[in-house]
């Protein structure tokens, strides 16, 4: 059905207005979108915690057979976190199916890091009618999304005098200076432009000098026997408290991705790391509502920046078993294909250490693969690989004035410094250099959830094997061999869960005769079973492999149909009768 | 786990006519301490108030008494971890106890605060007084510790009716261990290189109910709690928890402790110790406790620069104690993972010390029993002798034997449904027997743990300020000198608690707002001041407000209190 948007009760739901103009008659939809979708969202801004929770209200009344929203639980400062579940149909409850679970945005200033979660959310709602491997993704999985697991730091940094970098934590105040203060002394916005840019100040032994090309925006160091012009003095602040040291402690001063409890060590390995494992309000909300839901079977949460496809471990003393690690090769090297300029890497090699992080809890101690994208890179400003130093910085200062007219920076302008005289402001806005700008945006939001939706896909996806085999051993006995079928590329338990015993065990269930003897057929061209000690009629199996089947073998005495029941925590549950013919 | 345990009065034979013994009247019930703590409350200078509700649903109680001035140092006592720990709980709420009926005592708190939990595990005590009476170590939680998908189907039965859980040993060709002692009573490993073939299984009371081989394998308890905290935390063990911190209980202290930067010390008494045994001299790291914030390698033992203080506090434990040495208490392998004294060291900088209380190895050693037979053979029965690995359980065999509290329940042939036809005995040391002390020990214990915890106030830090002097240079700008000094016997920050960063240097600053600092921070922290007079000198430049002559500095200790002084202006 064709209609025009704002003839319908979407009007409400709209979030912008321009697209309401053109009656739909006289559009035509590109590819990758909804042709017609029912809510309408603009994908070049950011939405602050009362927009996110208005959208997943929004997708909610729109969907509410395929959505169940939750809060589940509330940030220091009394924010709202939470979760949008999303299924297709299917006999197997959402609870049951394999499920993703994906979050965003857990570092306050990496703020498009809930806006691809509620991409995710909208494309495949809005697409589940229109596009076939959409429907059969959504019926088959149930997906956790949850945009914003850090609400406070969001709104300060989208509503604050902010840097690309502040805001990363939480709203605790933590005395970070250990003068028995807490949160007295961060920057401030002295100038009034909504900003916390930079600090220079003339000095006739400075080391910097104004780069002539860029002089708007650009210093360069000079070198070792040069002396410069300028002495930088670090971002905007006063000495708030009197104490001789600026912006020393600001608002938080933690690091909410260091709270998890997976090799996690304490402030003096760990900066950030907080009191003890989920000690906060939202790392504990988020691992109740993971530990209620055993069904997770991938994770995904969103950061920036760097182009990055991270994976664990975060530290070399633990690691990601072989098995396991192959496949997360797997599935992050074609993300590196869908996401150009983006590297697929191993945390603590190809970055840094981080104890305490959020996906080594979900491997570590829940058998869970999941991945960080850190969403962004400076190679998609001119789609070549990024210049490093001063180069860099000439090509970041190209963009902004070829591609973004020098919107978003502040021209150096003078101050009076109550502490250090007449003092240089000025720099570029918190909104450019970790987030794309506008016209970037949505491009980012739909790459780095296709490599995502890649990841669902490659959770285990079970089936019964084509035929069961049954043979009459004579005496009233028959011997019944049945397989399992995992076409996902992840099996029904990874190495490190069967080796650490995370999950419980598959089980096969039979019922309908006596069974005498079960087992899991090791070889099956020369039918070698390894048979189950105690309890044939419920056989344990350790997993599922992915792209492959498992082969289980029943005696059972007595005629009769025979039920079968497969479950596996994080595969879902099959059921299948065989008639006694 | 949901505990399971089941009379099966139908597979016993030979019952034994003994009454159960349940511990004394003297051992408090969760009732019993509710109303003991109920009186204590109503007594001046004594707060009880309710620190968490546990995961049973009761009231986790926590006692305050002492000074009511948080900038205080801090002592706290945590008992009553470990579920079949009751000594503990006993000797926290005897030390309130004693405080509170002694002005003396409590005199000695009037600058210390001190905060006691006597009891954090309720669930595992209310095993030891009614009901079958068994050891539960943990929290009442549905387990799956063997991943089959089915929890807690398989616990522990009174198979021979008598009231409590106790040992079965059975004679199978599977079975390692091989009966030694006097009259065969204990088991030990069969040794093969000494041609020893192993002849017993030995296993908690019960039968396999889900028939897997294992037996009682869901009986221990959910979480342990003594091994729920951060530190050393053992990943994916079968009672650690779901993950560190994961218990009301667990978090419960740890937010209480991280909230209360005034606690110096805690002193957990409980399964583990460090008191009995003090860290072995020259043990510890020696790392550079000031080396950076960020991207350490974990440190896993005590610092080398700290370990001093607790061999002298451990020597006048054991001297309190009445011991002249050591005691090597046993442990079980990992008993001191995910620690909170592991915790309160390692991981929040402050001193943490803990005793059993008692044991098998400390009563050995209290009645001097080793002394007496080391002048006999240790005998089995004619010239054969006991092998050494059972030395000691022997004589503490005797021990129970000799004091007649019916410890030592012997072994009694019963029919195990599991072992049809084969030789199965129930019996061994009755539950409870091994970990806390007959009743009519606990007034001794109560009264030498009181007079521990009452001389620990003098091992606070305590800072205090000497020598001071403001001397006048011109227009109102003074130089003021004076010398921080700590009065106590640990340093006001351990190595431990640098490395930690969670205990703040003390500071110097100046009380009048009108007065400045010329050239130098407002707030001027110091280095660490060592115990036993150690001290800082501190000097500032100070301008003073118009017509003002004098100055008020405080220093701030965050584990050795805060004091002020006022200086005048002299010249020389």
């Amino acid at each position: 059905m064709k209609r025009l948007l704002v003839s319908t009760a979407a009007a409400a739901m709209l979030w912008g207005t321009a697209a309401a103009q053109v009656p739909e008659s006289s559009t035509f939809p590109a590819l990758g979108a909804p042709e017609d979708p029912s809510v309408q969202i603009v994908w070049n801004r950011f939405y602050d915690v009362d927009g996110i929770n208005m959208i997943l209200e929004k997708l909610h009344e729109a969907h509410p057979d395929k959505t169940k929203l939750t809060e589940i639980g509330e940030s220091a400062e009394g924010r709202k976190i939470m979760a949008l579940e999303l299924f297709g149909e299917n006999d197997m409850p959402p609870d049951v199916r394999p499920a993703m679970y994906i979050d965003g945005n857990i570092h306050g200033n990496e703020v498009q890091c809930a806006e691809v979660v509620l991409y995710t959310a909208w494309y495949l709602l809005e697409m589940y009618d229109e596009v076939e491997a959409v429907k059969e993704l959504v019926d088959n999985r149930t997906f956790y999304l949850l945009p914003s697991i850090n609400p406070d730091g969001r709104d300060h940094w989208l509503h604050g005098p902010a840097n690309p970098h502040l805001s990363r934590g939480g709203r605790i105040p933590v005395d970070n200076d250990q003068d028995g203060q807490f949160d007295e002394d961060g920057p401030d916005d002295i100038d009034g432009d909504g900003q916390i840019t930079r600090m220079r100040i003339k000095d006739p032994f400075g080391r910097w000098c104004v780069d002539d090309r860029f002089p708007e925006t650009l210093m360069y160091r000079v070198e070792s026997d040069e002396i410069g012009e300028y002495s930088v003095l670090g971002w905007e602040g006063i000495d708030n408290d009197g104490d001789g040291e600026i912006n020393e402690d600001g608002p938080g001063g933690y690091d909410p991705n260091r709270n998890w409890p997976y090799n996690w060590q304490p402030e003096s390995t760990q900066f950030g790391a907080m009191a003890y494992p989920f000690s906060l309000p939202e790392t504990r909300a988020v691992s109740e509502f993971v530990l209620a839901h055993p069904n997770i079977a991938a994770m995904q949460s969103y950061h920036n920046t760097g182009g990055m496809i991270l994976r664990g471990p975060g530290d070399d003393s633990v690691g990601l078993n072989p098995a396991d690690d192959r496949i997360a090769q797997l599935i992050g090297k074609r993300g590196e294909e869908m996401l150009p300029f983006y590297n697929s890497w191993v945390t603590y090699k190809d970055l840094y250490r981080v104890f305490g992080g959020e996906f080594d809890w979900f491997y570590g101690m829940l058998g869970i693969i999941g991945f960080t994208n850190e969403m962004y890179t400076d190679s998609n400003m001119f789609r070549r690989e990024a210049k490093r130093g001063q180069e860099g910085n000439r090509e970041e200062a190209l963009f902004l004035r070829h591609l973004l007219q020098n919107q978003g920076v502040t021209p150096w302008a003078e101050y009076d410094h109550p502490t250090y005289g007449k003092v240089e402001i000025g720099g570029t806005a918190k909104n450019f250099g970790r987030v794309p700008p506008a016209f970037m945006l949505e491009e980012e939001l739909h790459r780095n959830m296709a490599s995502t939706l890649y990841h669902a896909n490659a959770m285990p996806k079970l089936s019964w094997g084509e035929s069961a085999e049954i043979e009459d051993l004579g005496d009233g006995v028959r011997r019944v061999r049945v397989s399992v079928v995992n076409s996902g590329l992840i099996p029904t338990r990874l190495s490190h869960d069967i080796d650490k015993k995370l999950t419980p065990r598959n089980s096969l269930t039979v019922k309908g005769g006596e069974v005498v003897a079960s087992g899991v057929v090791k070889d099956r061209y020369n039918n070698i079973v390894e048979w189950q000690k105690v309890r044939p009629e419920r056989l344990l199996i350790e997993t599922v492999p992915g792209q492959d089947q498992l082969f289980a073998e029943f005696l059972v005495v007595g005629d009769g149909d025979l039920e079968f029941r497969f479950e596996a925590t994080k595969g879902g549950v099959l059921e299948m009768a065989l008639r006694d013919e | 786990m949901k505990h399971l345990a089941r009379r099966c009065f139908a597979a016993a034979i030979g019952l034994l006519a003994l009454p159960v013994v349940a511990l004394s009247a003297t051992y408090h019930t969760n009732e019993a301490l509710a109303a003991a703590l109920d009186e204590i409350g109503s007594r001046p200078g004594f707060d009880v108030s309710e620190l968490a509700t546990d995961s049973e649903g009761r009231a986790m109680h926590i006692v305050r008494t002492g000074s009511d001035d948080n900038s205080d140092p801090a002592i706290l006592v945590v008992a009553g971890l470990d579920g079949r720990h009751l000594v503990g709980t006993e000797m926290a709420l005897a030390m309130v106890q004693a405080l509170s009926a002694d002005d003396d005592a409590r005199e000695k708190f009037e600058e210390t605060v001190l905060y006691v939990i006597p009891r954090v595990n309720s669930f595992g005590p209310g095993f030891a007084f009614e009901g079958t009476i068994q050891e539960v170590a943990g929290i009442n939680e549905s387990s799956d510790s063997d991943r089959d998908g089915l929890t807690d189907e398989d616990g522990v039965e009174d198979l021979n009716g008598d009231g409590r859980i106790s040992w079965i040993r059975v004679k199978d060709p599977k079975g390692t261990l091989i009966a030694d002692g006097t009259d065969d009573a204990l088991l030990r490993e069969a040794d093969p290189m000494e041609n020893e073939r192993g002849e017993w299984l030995l296993f908690r009371e019960g039968v396999d109910d889900d028939a897997d081989e294992n037996f009682g394998e869901e009986a221990d308890g959910g979480t342990w709690l003594q091994n729920n905290f951060p530190h050393k935390y053992e990943y994916h063990g079968r009672n650690s928890g779901v993950h560190q911190v994961s218990a009301p209980e667990t978090r419960a202290i740890a937010d209480f402790i991280s909230s209360h930067d005034n606690i110096a010390l805690v002193l957990i008494l409980g399964s583990n110790d460090s008191l009995f045994t003090s860290p072995a001299d020259g043990q510890g790291v020696d790392v550079d406790p000031n080396g950076g914030r960020w991207g350490r390698d974990p440190i896993t033992q005590l610092h080398k620069k700290d370990v001093p203080y607790f061999r002298h506090i451990g020597e006048q434990y054991r001297e309190l104690m009445g011991l002249d040495k050591e005691v090597k208490i046993k442990a079980s392998e990992g008993a001191d993972n995910g620690s909170l004294s592991g915790y309160v060291n390692l991981m929040r900088g402050r001193m943490a010390i803990e005793s059993p209380v008692w044991s098998p190895e400390v009563q050995l050693a209290l009645s001097a029993k080793s002394k007496k037979d080391d002048d006999k053979k240790d005998k089995k029965s004619g010239d054969e002798e006991i092998h050494k690995s059972l030395k000691e359980e022997q004589e503490f065999l005797d021990w129970v034997v000799e004091t007649k509290r019916g410890g030592w329940l012997g072994w009694e042939d019963i029919e195990h449904p599991d072992f049809p036809g084969q030789e199965a005995q129930v019996g061994g040391f009755a539950p409870f027997v091994k970990i806390n002390p007959p009743r009519e020990q606990l007034d001794e214990l109560a009264t030498s743990h009181t007079l521990f915890l009452t001389n620990l106030v003098d091992v606070l830090p305590r800072v205090a300020i000497r020598d001071g002097k403001l001397k006048p240079l011109a227009g109102g700008v003074c130089e003021l000198t004076f010398t921080v000094e700590n009065a106590g016997y640990i340093p006001d920050v351990f190595a431990q608690g640098q490395w930690s960063t969670h205990v703040r240097p003390t500071r110097v600053e100046l009380v009048d707002e009108d007065a400045r600092v010329i050239g130098g921070p407002a707030k001027q922290k110091l280095a660490p001041i060592g115990g036993s007079g150690g001290f800082q000198e501190v000097r500032m430049m100070v301008k003073l407000p118009a017509g003002s002559d004098s100055v008020s500095v405080r220093v701030v200790s965050e584990l050795g209190g805060t004091t002020t002084e006022t200086f005048s202006a002299e010249e020389d």
